[in-house]
């Protein structure tokens, strides 16, 4: 699914893991420190924070879409119950929502374990129309959960309102999860975990027949994917302080999920993060400047037909073809093993 | 072409901060009059409505009240600040009737926009998004188009004109308790209630429960059950509602709901002798589409039209240009607008803290039922209803505040 592009000859301290680290940590660091250098830059702040919100959720969709190639619409369902689990327990037990990042990181990648057994069993669309059905009754069960259990937790399709909570607070921690994602999905990339999705990617049957545990793989792909959105949900809550499930579990939501990676480069380290970066400070900037609701979406719908039909690596694939330093290191395939 | 593409890419970051606001919101100190000379040549306000999706009818109801009002204050040369007059610009954003999209409007417009002020949204969970962030920026907000009471707990910005949806469900007890004395209902009514899953429902319930609690020997709820919004199929709620043998059938619905729930509602062969679909029943769509299947159901709701006073006449003929049927949406997204362009010329500015405090410190006049709003510490009003009943010939009729009725109920609903 993914294509190997040619080694474009950079030096190899330049494609070095130790290298893209860093420049991940530098990136991360840069944005945190927004609110310290520039505090009254709320536009820049909200930019940010939801550019690094939709990075976070499509390298986490990334793992599993891009790498082990099962197309998943359903991730709004980790989403939804990582911002759900953390949102009840701050509702609840006035426990800080981000102390419980790791909670909701894990509720949802049990979840993950449970629909990911049975589902992943399935290949190409089956396996697609399978996450369909999880996030469209991850959304109905969120919405009838008080019903159901006969409790005041999620408050139906009213939704949630949760108490007040910094934001600049909740914007360092954004920073963080961004970089922990992306160290998290280089470190994949790079090793033979990776080395694994990607054989499972192009032909499962001959990855199971060299040895590659093609179940477990997948398996643990699909939480570690379900782990990141779920802690993007939990920024969600901190932040915007109001949870519904229409907007938490929408299809939406999951049909963003897949767009992002494949304008910005499905299967790459930074492409998703170039499709955040277009999908939420782009798109926004240009309803803006138009004053249209409509030509973002006209725009991201002809961008997405042009990429899949001239450069299936998008965004990251486009600065690739430059041959430019900054394309090389960012070329999926550079200083691989 | 291509270098020039990624060039305007990384571009889209940099002109959004700069072009963005750097300013947060201000709060002067109450109480400091801003002097003619600090009075902006043009003021912003702000709005997310639901132009698209399931709430596209309140929201274009609201939009054109809002357009209309901001129309006249231009047209008059703007609206009179401290002795000089200011231009209002309107910035209205289509939410597509998702809370999320609307939270991220409202801070876009807040941030970004450097709007001045808000005007509010429509629907409760949409509503409920809106006023958190309000909140979180610290953004005077003056909404018409939620009514939950959840919407305004731990609030300190935002304010609504619209009631409770427990007040709207006592409102129609009280009425009920007359009928009884009338002895044209029973005692105790047997009730059967059906709500929508949400906190409008779950509060509508709340009401007639309570109700219930304080008056034993005239009401007794013998059924109660919730409903998913946007339902296409309600015959199995129905006919539960038809085994339980009740003497009233109170519902609290949005009006496609309502619609879709009355036309099987009536397939089903079912009556009785009290029917209400909470504050729907009087909209021209429904009525349009229902025809007979509507006549003698009652509401309750926020405002009418056939309320007497000048005030409303006025109102009716100026906003007949619109052409939109004068229902509640129109009348609150008018009010809204009112108060907060009322609180700017009291403020002598656009100081937040200081629109803030006279907002939610003066009592408006209003022709909503009561005459005046008066905001409480939560930021919601508690008017009083209007109740209506439909008509067989298409109308419908005020009967009940007693003072505002226009005719008399038909209580028990005629059995054809």
């Amino acid at each position: 699914m993914t294509a190997q592009p040619p080694r474009l000859g950079l030096p190899r301290w330049l494609t070095s893991i130790w290298t893209q680290a860093a420049l991940i940590v530098a990136i991360g660091i840069v944005i945190a420190l927004i609110p310290v250098v520039q505090p009254r830059a709320l536009n820049l702040q909200r930019l940010a924070f939801f550019v690094l919100w939709y990075a976070i959720m499509a390298t986490g969709w990334n793992i599993i879409g891009g790498y082990a190639g099962q197309i998943s619409f359903g991730h709004s369902a980790f989403l939804g119950m990582g911002a759900y689990v953390s949102g009840v327990l701050w509702y609840t037990t006035k426990i800080d929502p981000l102390l419980t990042l790791p909670v909701a990181g894990l509720a949802a990648a049990a979840y993950s374990f449970l629909v990911g057994v049975p589902t992943l069993r399935l290949r190409g669309p089956y396996f697609a129309i399978a996450t369909i059905g999880v996030g469209e009754a991850s959304r109905l069960f969120a919405v009838n959960f008080d019903d159901i259990f006969g409790v005041t937790l999620t408050k139906g399709v009213t939704g949630l309102s949760l108490p007040n909570y910094d934001a600049e607070t909740v914007h360092y921690a954004t920073a963080a999860v961004f970089v922990l994602a992306m160290l998290t999905t280089l470190w994949i990339r790079r090793g033979v975990f990776g080395t694994g999705l990607f054989a499972i990617n192009m032909d499962r049957d001959a990855a199971e027949t060299v040895g590659v545990p093609t179940a477990r793989l997948q398996v643990l792909a699909l939480a570690v994917s379900a782990f990141f959105c779920a802690m993007a949900g939990t920024l969600y809550a901190a932040r915007q302080q109001f949870l519904d499930p229409a907007s938490m579990f929408g299809f939406d939501k999951s049909i963003a999920l897949v767009l992002i990676p494949l304008v910005g480069g499905l299967g790459t380290v930074w492409g998703p993060v170039f499709g955040a970066l277009l999908y939420s400070a782009g798109l926004d900037q240009i309803q803006s400047a138009s004053r249209n609701p409509y030509l973002p979406s006209l725009i991201y719908g002809v961008l997405l037909v042009v990429i899949v039909l001239f450069e299936p690596l998008g965004i990251v694939g486009l600065l690739g073809r430059l041959r430019a330093p900054l394309g090389r290191l960012l070329r999926p395939s550079e200083g691989a093993p | 072409m291509r270098r020039l593409a990624i060039v305007a890419l990384a571009a889209i970051f940099t002109v959004a901060a700069c072009g963005g606001s750097t300013t947060p919101p201000s709060s002067g100190a109450p109480g400091s009059a801003a002097p003619a000379a600090n009075v902006p040549d043009t003021i912003k306000l702000g709005a997310s409505l639901p132009l698209t999706g399931a709430d596209s009818t309140p929201g274009k109801f609201m939009k054109d009240a809002y357009e209309l009002y901001i129309k006249q204050l231009n047209d008059a040369g703007g609206l009179v600040v401290s002795g000089k007059k200011v231009k209002i610009d309107l910035r209205i954003e289509d939410n597509k009737s998702d809370a999320a999209t609307s939270g991220q409007l409202i801070e876009k417009l807040i941030t970004q926009d450097n709007v001045d002020l808000m005007l509010g949204g429509y629907n409760t969970t949409t509503v409920a998004q809106e006023v958190k962030v309000v909140n979180r920026l610290k953004m005077p907000y003056v909404g018409g188009g939620g009514a939950s009471s959840s919407i305004y707990v731990d609030n300190q910005w935002a304010v609504g004109i619209l009631a409770s949806i427990e007040k709207l469900a006592l409102t129609q007890m009280e009425f009920i308790k007359t009928q009884q004395d009338a002895a044209k209902l029973p005692k105790p009514l047997k009730i059967a209630v059906a709500y929508e899953n949400s906190s409008h429902g779950k509060e509508f319930l709340a009401g007639i429960k309570q109700a219930e609690t304080a008056s034993p020997d005239r009401f007794k709820v013998v059924f109660s059950e919730t409903f998913d919004l946007a339902g296409k199929d309600y015959t199995s709620l129905l006919n539960k509602v038809k085994d339980a043998n009740a003497d009233a059938y109170m519902v609290d619905a949005r009006v496609n709901d309502y619609i879709t729930m009355q036309t099987q509602y009536k397939q089903l062969g079912m009556y009785h002798l009290y029917e209400t679909f909470g504050p729907r029943g009087a909209e021209k769509a429904a009525r349009d589409a229902l025809k007979a299947s509507s006549d003698y159901i009652v509401a309750a709701a926020w405002f009418d039209s056939l309320m007497p006073g000048d005030s409303v006449k006025k109102w009716l003929d100026t906003i007949k240009v619109t052409g939109d049927s004068p229902e509640w949406y129109l009348a609150s997204g008018w009010e809204v607008a009112r108060i907060l362009t009322g609180a700017i010329q009291k403020a002598g500015g656009v100081d937040k803290q200081k629109v803030r405090d006279i907002v939610f410190n003066t009592t408006w006049d209003t022709f909503f039922p009561g005459g005046s709003f008066k905001f409480g510490k939560n930021g919601q009003v508690d008017n009083d209803y209007v109740m209506t009943q439909n008509t067989p010939d298409g109308n419908r009729i005020i009967i009940w505040p007693k003072d505002l009725a226009t005719g008399t109920a038909t209580v028990p609903i005629p059995k054809k």
